[in-house]
């Protein structure tokens, strides 16, 4: 009886002792990995940021999210829209993409808690069918509490996630390899309007 | 793709009779009022300012058009056109500008004759416009000769890269033009023009996957997506991007 109370005890004030903010589930520390398919052979990535923001911000973006991404692997900057025409030759690689998503409950009413999302999507082949097909391999991802600051979000989520990234890519690659990021846009990516 | 603009408009013209096409307005006191402005303005503009009256006689012309008064909507393309002849320097955009509309007055009036003369010369203009173009700078205006013009003369955007590439690369290369299409539109706030953008992209995207499991050739297959992702990024998102 004493050993249970004890254990209720210490459970209780486990939880209590981690909920002095009430959303201590909701830390950048957290990183919850799904869909861990193998990375190995893998080293060039064109990575795409699914962000919404203000105009003013896009250019501040983009350089917050180069710079983290310089952090973690090389950087090729490799415009898909040039004076001459389009070159789509970094679309070959798997997309790495990072997106900042809002939480709904059921009634599609939103919750005060960010979802911020790494994930890497490649084609594969289906083993029971033998049919390719392009499609998320790797998930990481961070819940934290809502604001409306992108780049603090950003700044809480996406060096923790590459790192994770990195951690799990070396793992399964020669050891100090570091991967390549393609990026394909440019900072008036994020400024497009609607035509008048 | 010009005589289907062309056709669409005879068509058009025709099956909906002389009444519906531009008549009938809901608002008809807003284009008598323009009808008193352009009058006006006519009239204050110096004899051998061509330009000028050029532009002002289309702009009458467009709205007796408008308002159902074809032959009056036709003698001022005419003189829209003389004044453009007359202008030193030859704007393309005027000559077209008056030109379609009296094509469009001749329609409605059924002078059947002059619509297939105005058609075969609209259709050497638009020919003649689009492969001498490579940036458009069409003179805009408040009627949609000078904007079909533009869309029009929008070219093919080149894409670089081999001529061969095998089929799960051209697929590949399909999904990621359209995760930088999405990319593109994420930041546009209207909500419904982004659902539209990324509803026609999907279409698009359908096809390509399409023409690529096809064997198709993979210039071709992204072709129609890979314009969309350089105007877009161009021009902006338009309005109502299911009709541009």
């Amino acid at each position: 009886m004493k050993k249970t109370l004890v254990f209720i005890i210490l459970v209780t004030s486990s939880i209590l002792g981690h909920a002095e903010n009430s959303f201590f589930f909701l830390s950048s520390d957290k990183i919850f990995q799904e869909k861990q398919g193998s990375l190995k052979g893998l080293s060039s990535f064109t990575f795409f940021p699914l962000l919404k923001s203000e105009e003013k911000d896009a250019r501040k973006i983009f350089e917050l999210i180069d710079r983290e991404l310089k952090k973690t692997g090389h950087v090729v900057m490799q415009p898909v829209l040039t004076p001459e025409g389009a070159d789509l030759s970094a679309f070959s690689h798997p997309a790495l993409q990072f997106s900042i998503e809002q939480l709904t409950d059921q009634n599609n009413n939103p919750l005060p808690v960010l979802h911020a999302i790494l994930s890497l999507q490649t084609r594969v082949e289906l083993s029971k069918t033998k049919e390719s097909s392009f499609i998320t391999t790797n998930c990481w991802s961070i819940y934290l509490k809502k604001t409306d600051d992108v780049q603090e979000v950003i700044k809480k989520t996406l060096p923790a996630l590459l790192q994770q990234f990195l951690t799990d890519f070396q793992s399964e690659n020669t050891g100090a390899q570091k991967p390549i990021f393609y990026i394909t846009y440019d900072a008036s990516w994020g400024t497009t309007t609607i035509r008048k | 793709m010009k005589k289907w603009i062309l056709g669409l408009c005879l068509a058009y013209a025709i099956t909906n009779g002389s009444t519906k096409l531009f008549a009938n307005p809901q608002n008809p006191s807003f284009f008598i009022q323009s009808v008193a402005y352009e009058t006006l303005k006519i009239q204050n503009t110096s004899p051998d300012d061509y330009q000028g009256l050029s532009d002002s006689y289309s702009s009458r012309g467009e709205n007796y058009l408008i308002l159902g008064d074809d032959q009056k909507a036709l003698e001022d393309f005419m003189l829209s056109y003389e004044y453009a002849s007359n202008c030193k320097i030859k704007e393309d955009n005027m000559f077209f500008r008056a030109s379609f509309g009296a094509f469009l007055a001749h329609v409605r009036l059924e002078n059947l004759e002059s619509v297939q003369e105005l058609y075969f010369y609209l259709d050497s203009m638009l020919e003649k416009n689009c492969s001498q173009s490579k940036n458009a700078s069409f003179y805009l205006s408040n009627d949609n000769s000078n904007e079909i013009l533009f869309q029009k003369c929008r070219a093919d955007q080149p894409i670089f890269g081999p001529d061969r590439i095998a089929i799960g690369e051209c697929m590949d290369r399909v999904t990621m033009t359209v995760k930088a299409i999405t990319y593109l539109i994420t930041p546009v706030k209207k909500a419904e023009v982004r659902a539209l953008a990324t509803a026609l992209i999907n279409q698009l995207a359908n096809s390509a996957y399409e023409c690529c499991e096809e064997g198709g050739i993979w210039k071709a297959c992204l072709q129609p997506l890979v314009n969309k992702l350089h105007y877009w990024k161009v021009l902006g998102i338009p309005a109502d991007p299911m009709w541009d």
